[in-house]
């Protein structure tokens, strides 16, 4: 596993912006069955690396003259001079062929779903990135789709900035934008997200190493930035609840007609969500730059447990040891020994197969039970491993039932409690008993709580200890 | 949080290991884990009775946010594992991997067990962490760990026949082993790997993976598995101190430096490129991300 996002980071930006893009076309152009069972490439010309290189020099002339604010056809003899010190090697003809070729319509088809249907459309505007007019003189400038190439070739690593863009979000609420802001907060939110992971994993592996050294190398920008990020969804969340907003969204949600889905409690929670995440991040970062020595210094590298196996024969530890490996190592305890603070313990013989054994659901809506579940079950213990001793689950239910609706009702309040009943051979039954607590509130003392439903289920068998 | 609270969320940790705070794609939580999940919502940021009270059982709380155990969605997830510098309570040290895993119709020993059991787990371990590229701490990749059970066999397979080279040993120990491992035949290792597999998805260390969600046909296809976020989380915590022994004698030995493999600029294709050979095709299996 390679760093990919250092291959990405370290890219020039024409490079990963065609690469990104190659995939797309490649799509379109190959000709591959669906089927088939080797997805090829297509084949690229012996020259090229060469190419992009000429029209990278191409590009980068007249992005140097759209800074300057020179937008007009420039001749390709001048691009040429310009690039000599860098690309000396590069003749006018490549210079104008990449213009050319850049400046070719190619059409680009897809598919978008309108009105219940699905059409197919294409462009060719989008695909021209410069206006080359080879028939009045030899000149080339960039179009607006050419603009726009440089512009998405010039992202890279914005988290940098990313407070920047959180901040478009009390923005765009002071503004009254309202329609604009699930997706700045879905943008951001990602955005957040994508970083808090790239954090994590910097905690957690040290092959992430570059990487941390390059968060470290930026940490007086990065720290203050990522309390600016928590600090700008405040501001948001503090707008949107102010009365002024309030009224003007109201305004704003009668004049739409066409979208009602946005209201203000679903942006709050959309800003909520995006402060969440800001919290995270800022958390993993303050945890990265308090380990960031232990991690400069920790042992880089996966264990090989080849070589592990083959040190382990030439001089193996004690068995004892190896015990000792495979108890700590494999957890604890059977997953059937769930201990509660209840445990009845009988004996009983192996319930029959039966269809309704394997994981029966008995619910009881008591109106307000307010006893001791557990109380309940100590009383009735007896009876209870019984009825179960009897063999038949279908016994122990219908038991539960006539108590339950009958006179003694089980009060069916407390947590839970789980019954290991084991038998002489081994073989063991589990009952468990789940009170659910909904009211929380009402929770009356330190003895007990109120439940309103239970479940009662029978499990047999250690495969079975799972909830639905 | 108040005794009874306490006791709610660990009976819920004691019986699952993990609880996740909200709900996380492609599993369903219990109506004990959202009680318990209140209660810790609840508490958030006073754990210290409930923190004394699995310290009394050996455990540790870990607590994590999803994202940085590689899991889809947001929310805390809470899960206890053992510390292996306290004493357990009697009822938390168990035999159950040897109880399960042993081979009673061969009246196996509980040394042979062992053995098969350290085996089985270093090819686990190999699969899971060495070919993967994970350090022990990784716990974001654990669910991308896929591994099944041909491609397990396979490698222990291997290594058995790497045991049937070596000459018979002096020593006691490592006749035994040598002699635990050199008998079997295919089939019986096929056997045993089934028998380790199944173990350790009752212990909660691996989940057999769905077919419908490996995408292959129910039928006459291999088991694929993935570890359990709680193991992860358990060797990133605990490996180093339960099993210093297996790593042990000089770390460089057994570790794999990552500066080295680590060459981004060339694994994009560049270098076919240099030396003018053709670029080959890519096949439908995909080689590893660069």
């Amino acid at each position: 596993m390679n760093d990919t996002s250092k291959v990405l980071r370290e890219l020039p930006g024409q490079v990963l912006a065609a690469a990104l893009a190659s995939r797309f076309a490649d799509l379109q152009d190959t000709n591959i069955a669906q089927d088939s069972q080797t997805i090829t490439s297509p084949q690229p010309t012996a020259n090229a690396g060469r190419r992009m290189r000429a029209a990278s020099a191409l590009l980068r002339v007249l992005q140097a003259r759209l800074e300057e604010g020179e937008t007009k056809l420039t001749p390709i003899s001048l691009i040429h001079r310009e690039r000599l010190e860098e690309d000396e090697d590069i003749t006018q003809e490549e210079l104008r062929f990449a213009a050319r070729f850049l400046g070719t319509d190619r059409p680009f088809h897809y598919e978008e779903a309108a009105d219940g249907r699905i059409v197919s459309r294409s462009t060719a505007v989008a695909t021209r990135l410069v206006r080359y007019d080879g028939s009045t003189a030899d000149r080339v400038a960039l179009t607006e789709s050419g603009r726009s190439w440089l512009r998405i070739t010039q992202q890279r690593d914005n988290w940098l900035f990313e407070d920047k863009e959180i901040e478009k979000l009390a923005s765009a609420i002071a503004n009254g934008l309202f329609d604009t802001i699930p997706q700045i907060a879905r943008s951001n939110h990602t955005s957040l997200r994508l970083m808090a992971e790239s954090l994590a994993r910097a905690l957690q592996h040290p092959k992430s190493r570059e990487q941390n050294e390059l968060w470290l190398s930026k940490r007086e920008h990065y720290g203050p930035m990522m309390q600016r990020c928590e600090t700008a969804t405040l501001r948001a969340l503090s707008l949107l609840s102010s009365d002024g907003i309030q009224a003007q969204f109201d305004a704003w949600s009668e004049r739409q007609t066409v979208d009602g889905k946005i209201t203000l409690s679903g942006l709050q929670h959309a800003v909520q969500g995006v402060h969440a995440a800001a919290e995270r991040v800022r958390r993993l970062w303050d945890q990265l730059i308090e380990r960031a020595p232990q991690l400069a210094t920790s042992s880089v590298g996966s264990i090989d447990f080849t070589a592990a196996w083959r040190q382990y024969r030439k001089d193996p530890p004690s068995e004892d040891l190896d015990l000792s490996f495979l108890s700590a190592a494999f957890g604890w305890g059977d997953a059937e020994q769930v201990m509660s603070f209840l445990d009845l313990e009988g004996s009983l013989p192996v319930i029959p197969a039966h269809p309704r054994a394997r994981r029966l659901e008995f619910h009881v809506e008591p109106d307000g039970g307010d006893e001791p579940l557990q109380s309940w079950l100590m009383r009735n213990r007896e009876r209870v491993l019984e009825v179960l001793s009897d063999g038949e689950p279908r016994e122990f239910f219908a038991f539960v039932d006539e108590v339950a609706n009958g006179s003694d009702r089980p009060p069916l309040s407390g947590a839970w409690t789980t019954f290991l009943i084991p038998d002489p051979v081994g073989e063991r039954a589990r009952i468990r008993i789940e009170g659910t607590n909904r009211y929380e509130d009402h929770l009356s003392d330190a003895e007990s709580i109120k439940v309103t439903a239970a479940k009662i289920r029978l499990l047999k068998g250690p495969e079975d200890h799972d909830d639905p | 949080m108040t005794p009874e609270e306490i006791g709610v969320v660990y009976n819920a940790l004691r019986s699952q290991r993990v609880l996740y705070e909200l709900p996380v794609r492609g599993r369903r939580r219990g109506e004990v884990e959202k009680h318990a999940m209140e209660i810790m919502a609840n508490a958030y940021g006073r754990f210290s009775d409930l923190e004394e009270f699995l310290r009394t059982q050996g455990l540790t709380l870990i607590v994590k946010e999803t994202i940085e155990l590689g899991l889809p969605g947001e929310g805390m997830v809470y899960a206890i594992i053992r510390d292996p510098d306290a004493e357990p309570p009697g009822h938390l040290i168990g035999d159950q991997f040897i109880r399960r895993f042993s081979d009673a119709r061969r009246d196996e020993t509980a040394a042979q067990t062992a053995v098969w059991g350290i085996f089985l787990s270093l090819v686990l371990l190999q699969l899971l962490y060495t070919d993967e590229g994970r350090t022990l701490e990784n716990v974001i990749d654990s669910s991308e760990s896929w591994i099944d059970e041909a491609n397990f066999l396979d490698v222990a397979h291997n290594w058995m026949e790497e045991v049937r080279k070596d000459e018979v040993p002096e020593d006691e120990r490592r006749r035994t082993i040598y002699e635990t491992l050199i008998g079997p035949s295919a089939a019986q290792l096929e056997r045993r790997v089934s028998s380790f597999m199944r173990t350790l998805v009752e212990l909660g260390v691996l989940e057999e993976i769905q077919p419908s969600e490996t995408g292959r046909d129910e039928a006459g296809e291999v088991k694929v598995y993935r570890q359990s976020v709680w193991s992860a989380i358990d060797i990133a915590e605990n490996f180093r101190r339960y099993a210093p022994h297996l790593i042990g004698g000089d770390p460089m030995d057994v570790m794999v430096a990552v500066g080295a493999e680590e060459r981004p600029a060339e694994t994009s294709g560049d270098t076919a490129e240099e030396t003018g050979s053709a670029a080959p095709p890519v096949s439908s299996n995909y080689p590893e991300e660069d």
